[in-house]
């Protein structure tokens, strides 16, 4: 503990402002020598911060004067061993795939789209507000960059998509700056979670303009960490924002490429592809974040001027994954908080260019949705042609022979998966108790599911509802339900889920943004286009059921009050039976709530002679009475059998719907 | 325009500065009327080249509290009523900028918090109330912006008195002594500078290697996603986190204190091992010495102190220490972190009392004062979470972790080695001030100029170890 005793004797012993000089001689050296060694980190600082030749230059041509330089690096190559030593390795670098997270600890919120669009949740779709929905007008921001290639066409040249198939045994590569620093360990626990390990080196200060061989250059640090480990499938990159400065050219010393100017913008590309290049030449994929928006004005336009560059060089090369539009106001400018789901959250940090912790998850869904993780080793995608139910995915009957699990790319060897519950001849599904449900769906949905569980749980029949009013398939909204990548994701993340029902619709008859033309266009509802682009969706959510061996009970649409809004229930109907057809068991309900074989709308019904109410108020939703019948109606395709007596289930004959 | 955006004292553009700046200071001995110039210039000048706001907000602020000792001096029949102005014009304006956003009628405006703002606040106040009291006169006009806007403390602290302040380290002498250039004061002389350089030495060790290797090490990669990391991991962290704060914060406070000693000046110590408590009232005498003796002086015992029985006392802290935290950032979370102190501090207190005596454990010898220490440490570090998580729900995921017995597992090899260099640093934190008295010894027996050889020796040394890149102060936000 210093005592001021001993501090005032000592000012006696040396008292005088002559001693002053001294001081100032001895700092004046120190600092001499503090230039002398180090001066090409001063340098780069000085390259870096002010864009200009560093003072020092002058003096490199004396030999003496770069000996510093030469000592500093001896001193740093000399100790290398030990300042290994004493760095921990880091955590993230080694993720321990057996350390026990709780399942369930981050992922309560809604799982996001990648590119979540800007617009609103919907409304509930009563046939009024339909047409003067402001969905109607193209509802993104009319934004420069939104201009550039959309994803779909990026998508479609490619072939393989814009998902990254991981297996367990490869590994993800984090690159990136401060921003990153803050996204890559969600991404992360979520790939651990998964059972794929990551490596984070993202660094605060870094980027692509001034490459730090004592920090990170990225291009070489890629390069080898691609090199030194096979296992790396995928490369994450996000930086920029330390990036908007003018270059030391790398031909001409002392000249510098200005910012934005066609020859810096040649040499940052340049950059860019390095890393592509690596990736590529090791069968690795890249997802490119896009860069977000930013408070300041003058960042905020460099930013966007970085990210249309970037956007151009990855294209058909990498996954981009924009993140202006997460982050925007609905003006589509910078915004410190956003609406997620209803709830105003702040996404921002304090300086207008990092992340909170809801911004950095919001990111971080972003791209994760980019990402599958196949359970086995098998290499290849799963197919996505339709398969017949009555003739290839169920076992064969083989009489004599044990039922043998399907053979199914989500089936590994360690464990074997529950059988896959069965549709059976006569419209049933049979269903083992040891199996899961999943509800997803509007707000009907939202009445009904309650029900159902009810009747599943007292069979022993778990099952999660993630139903949400204003949810259905013509706007997938990041911020609430996005059901295809929803089903994909809870598929993916419970083994145990074999049966998802589904009841979506009454919000979708309105015209979508055609995603073959960035939004642009507009479908019109029940033209071929959008019926296309609407089965094409169903047809995801099949697919995801038939990759991980589960099965769908589709609910048809019920008749409607209004009559324009009937038609277009009917029309939705038709669609979705057609797609389904074959592929799940499509249940109509057009029948179930009317008086007589008409399936003409009526608010009540007679039942044993009693006048009940089945509808609510505003001619679409079912009153608690109606719940019940549709319910009653789903559960009678429903058998249960105990989870032991797989056999019984799967040697029933093979379906035909 | 720079490239840094506070005062940083780790930084080539500052080291320039003072390189060049000490030599032409000191050439002014003579005068101190002219050495107040240069540091006012500087100071002035440091301000308006980060932002010519800062430096007007500076002025503005310096001038009213001129005028307002002024009024207090003068006219002694309404001084209370001057003071009270002054006091409510000084923290109004804190206000308006630190919760301003709060307020819905003003837009939710979030203005830039001018550069040290509150510690300024502070010693304003610091300031007119010594004039109030009668224990000092006013200032010259130019001597007001030169206490407030002092370059070396105006960005980290601490906290300079007006007049004299007392703590566990001895009487402080403010800076009425030191600071107006009256007519008889005697030439300013550095203050022993070997100490200072050692002061020096050790600071940019703290701020610019040790907190940044903790950061690095420890703490960055579990306080963004908790879940990815074991619960021992996750423990680690939060005492880490606490470390890194006070390495960061001291390490500021010394270069602080080593600036103003090579200026001539003795400024108010900050730390004492404040990890040494054995109590968190210790704890409050260690930590932060210069704004918790400001809020004993200035809000606790005007509210009364401990002299109006034990129930007014226990009320009085817990208002003064939820004052603190409401400081400390507008969140609920750091009102409820003051809260929680407050409430410890309470809840010492009535030990006190039912066991009939201070320190009753630290008295029980070695095992008691172990106990208390990491009881006090404990505290210190779970309630220091604020600072790292701006909400209560990230909070709640740190703790989960710990809570969860599933995180439980053995340790792995890089928790083993984050919890062997803390302990180092911990039982480093009572030797730093021992140890850097004795090398100034040592070093004050050598010929001046030859000290620029262990210098340059420590900064071949930094440059070799620290991680590049500095991180900024972390109290600068307060």
């Amino acid at each position: 503990m210093p005592t001021s005793k001993s501090e005032t004797q000592a000012d006696k012993v040396r008292p005088g402002a002559g001693g002053a000089l001294g001081v100032c001689l001895a700092l004046g050296l120190a600092g001499l020598i503090g230039l002398w060694l180090a001066q090409n980190s001063l340098t780069s600082y000085w390259h870096a911060h002010y864009q200009r030749p560093s003072p020092l230059a002058a003096l490199e041509r004396f030999e003496l004067w770069r000996k510093g330089a030469q000592l500093h690096e001896q001193v740093q190559e000399s100790s290398q061993h030990w300042r290994e030593a004493l760095a921990l390795p880091l955590r993230s670098a080694t993720p321990d795939v057996s350390a026990s997270v709780s399942d369930d600890s981050g992922d309560d919120e809604p799982l996001l789209l990648a590119m979540a669009s800007s617009q609103e949740v919907l409304p509930e779709a009563a046939p009024e507000m339909v047409q003067e929905n402001p969905l109607y007008e193209p509802p993104l921001p009319e934004d420069a960059l939104l201009e550039a290639e959309p994803q779909a066409e990026e998508l479609a040249a490619r072939g393989a998509g814009s998902l990254v198939s991981l297996q367990r045994q490869h590994e993800v590569f984090f690159a990136g700056d401060s921003m990153m620093e803050g996204v890559a360990p969600h991404i992360a626990l979520w790939l651990k979670k998964r059972g794929i390990r990551s490596i984070n080196r993202s660094r605060l200060s870094t980027g692509l303009t001034y490459p730090n061989a004592k920090t990170r250059d990225w291009p070489r640090e890629v390069e080898q960490a691609l090199a030194s480990n096979a296992r790396l499938k995928l490369i994450v990159v996000f930086l920029g924002p330390n990036d908007p400065w003018d270059m030391p050219s790398p031909q001409a010393r002392g000249r510098f490429l200005k910012y934005a100017s066609p020859e810096w913008e040649a040499e940052y590309r340049r950059r860019i592809s390095r890393i592509l290049d690596a990736a590529a030449s090791h069968g690795a994929r890249v997802i490119w974040m896009g860069l977000p928006p930013m408070r300041k004005a003058k960042l905020h336009e460099q930013m966007k001027y970085l990210d249309g560059v970037m956007r151009a060089e990855t294209r058909g090369r990498a996954i981009y994954v924009p993140t202006w539009n997460l982050l925007t106001s609905e003006s589509g400018t910078y915004a410190d908080r956003v609406d997620i789901g209803g709830r105003v959250v702040g996404v921002r940090a304090k300086d207008g260019i990092h992340f909170t912790s809801a911004g950095q998850r919001l990111l971080a869904r972003a791209v994760q949705a980019h990402i599958r993780i196949l359970d086995g080793d098998v290499a290849e995608p799963p197919s996505s042609a339709p398969v017949q139910l009555a003739a290839a995915p169920l076992p064969k009957p083989e009489p004599a022979s044990a039922p043998k699990p399907r053979a199914n790319p989500a089936s590994t060897p360690a464990l074997p998966l529950p059988a896959l519950p069965v549709i059976n001849a006569d419209g049933t599904l049979t269903l083992a108790a040891n199996q899961e449900a999943f509800f997803a769906g509007d707000s009907m949905m939202q009445g009904l599911a309650p029900h159902i569980a009810h009747w599943l749980k007292k069979q022993g029949v778990r099952s999660r509802n993630r139903s949400r009013y204003s949810t259905g398939l013509t706007y997938p909204n990041a911020q609430t339900r996005d059901w295809p990548l929803e089903i994909e994701q809870a598929l993916a993340a419970n083994k145990k889920l074999k049966v998802i029902f589904m009841f979506v619709g009454p919000n979708d008859p309105l015209d979508m943004p055609d995603p073959a033309a960035q939004g642009k266009r507009f479908l019109r509802f029940a033209t071929p286009g959008w019926e296309a682009e609407y089965r094409r969706r169903i047809t995801r959510i099949l697919d995801a059921a038939d990759k991980h061996g589960a099965r769908l009970v589709w609910l048809g649409l019920p008749t409607m009050r209004a009559a324009r809004y009937e038609q277009k229930m009917a029309y939705l109907d038709g669609v979705i039976r057609r797609a389904t057809e074959g592929r799940a068991l499509y249940l109509p309900t057009r029948a179930l709530l009317a008086e007589d074989d008409s399936a003409s709308y009526t608010a009540s019904l007679t039942i044993d002679g009693k006048k009940t109410i089945v509808r609510a108020g505003d001619g679409i939703h079912f009153s608690t009475a109606g719940q019940r019948i549709v319910a009653t109606a789903v559960q009678q395709r429903i058998r249960i059998v105990p989870a032991a007596s797989k056999t019984a289930a799967a040697s029933a004959p093979p379906a035909t719907l | 325009m720079l490239a840094i955006s506070s005062i940083e004292f780790v930084s080539v553009e500052f080291a320039l500065f003072f390189l060049l700046f000490l030599p032409v200071y000191w050439a002014a001995a003579r005068s101190r009327r002219a050495q107040n110039a240069l540091l006012l210039a500087a100071s002035l000048g440091w301000l308006a080249v980060l932002n010519i706001r800062f430096a007007l907000v500076l002025v503005g602020v310096a001038l009213f509290v001129a005028f307002m000792a002024r009024r207090i001096y003068a006219d002694r029949k309404r001084a209370r009523i001057w003071f009270t102005l002054g006091v409510v014009g000084v923290v109004g304006h804190l206000a308006l900028y630190k919760y301003a956003h709060l307020l819905p009628a003003l837009g939710n405006a979030q203005w830039l918090l001018p550069l040290g703002l509150s510690y300024y606040t502070f010693q304003s106040i610091s300031y007119m109330h010594e004039v109030y009291t009668g224990r000092i006169q006013p200032w010259a006009w130019n001597e007001v912006p030169l206490f407030l806007g002092f370059f070396p403390t105006i960005t980290s602290g601490p906290i300079w008195r007006a007049g004299q302040a007392h703590s566990v380290l001895g009487t402080h002498p403010g800076a009425d002594s030191q600071l107006p250039a009256r007519f008889c004061a005697p030439r300013r002389t550095m203050q022993r500078p070997a100490r200072a350089l050692v002061l020096a030495v050790l600071g940019v060790v703290k701020v610019w290697w040790l907190s940044g290797w903790v950061e690095d090490q420890c703490i960055a990669q579990v306080f963004v996603a908790p879940a990815a990391s074991d619960a021992p991991g996750v423990l680690l962290a939060v005492y880490a986190a606490a470390m890194q704060l006070y390495l960061n914060f001291s390490g500021h406070a010394d270069l602080a204190i080593a600036i103003g000693m090579l200026l001539g000046f003795k400024l108010p110590p900050n730390f004492a091992a404040p990890f040494w408590a054995h109590n968190i009232r210790e704890f409050w005498g260690r930590w932060h010495i210069s704004l918790s003796t400001w809020i004993r002086d200035y809000i606790y015992i005007p509210l009364g102190g401990s002299r109006h029985g034990f129930a007014r006392t226990q009320f009085n802290l817990l208002a003064a220490m939820l004052l603190s935290g409401i400081w400390h950032g507008a969140s609920g979370l750091f009102a409820l972190w003051g809260l929680a102190h407050g409430l410890a501090l309470v809840a010492l207190n009535c030990g006190d009392k039912l066991t009939g005596g201070r320190e009753r454990l630290a008295k029980l010898g070695l095992p008691g004062r172990a106990l208390g220490r990491f009881f006090t440490l404990s505290f210190v570090a779970f309630t220091f979470l604020v600072f790292r998580c701006a909400t209560l729900d990230e909070m709640r995921d740190v703790l989960a972790v710990l809570a969860s017995p599933d995180a439980w597992g053995v340790p792995t090899a890089s928790t083993l080695a984050g919890v062997a260099a803390l302990a180092a640093l911990w039982l480093a934190q009572p030797l730093e001030a021992p140890a850097a008295e004795r090398s100034a010894r040592v070093l004050e027996r050598w010929p001046r100029p030859l000290w620029c050889l262990p210098l340059a020796a420590a900064m071949l040394l930094l440059l070799v170890m620290a991680p590049s890149g500095v991180p900024g102060f972390l109290y600068a936000n307060f």
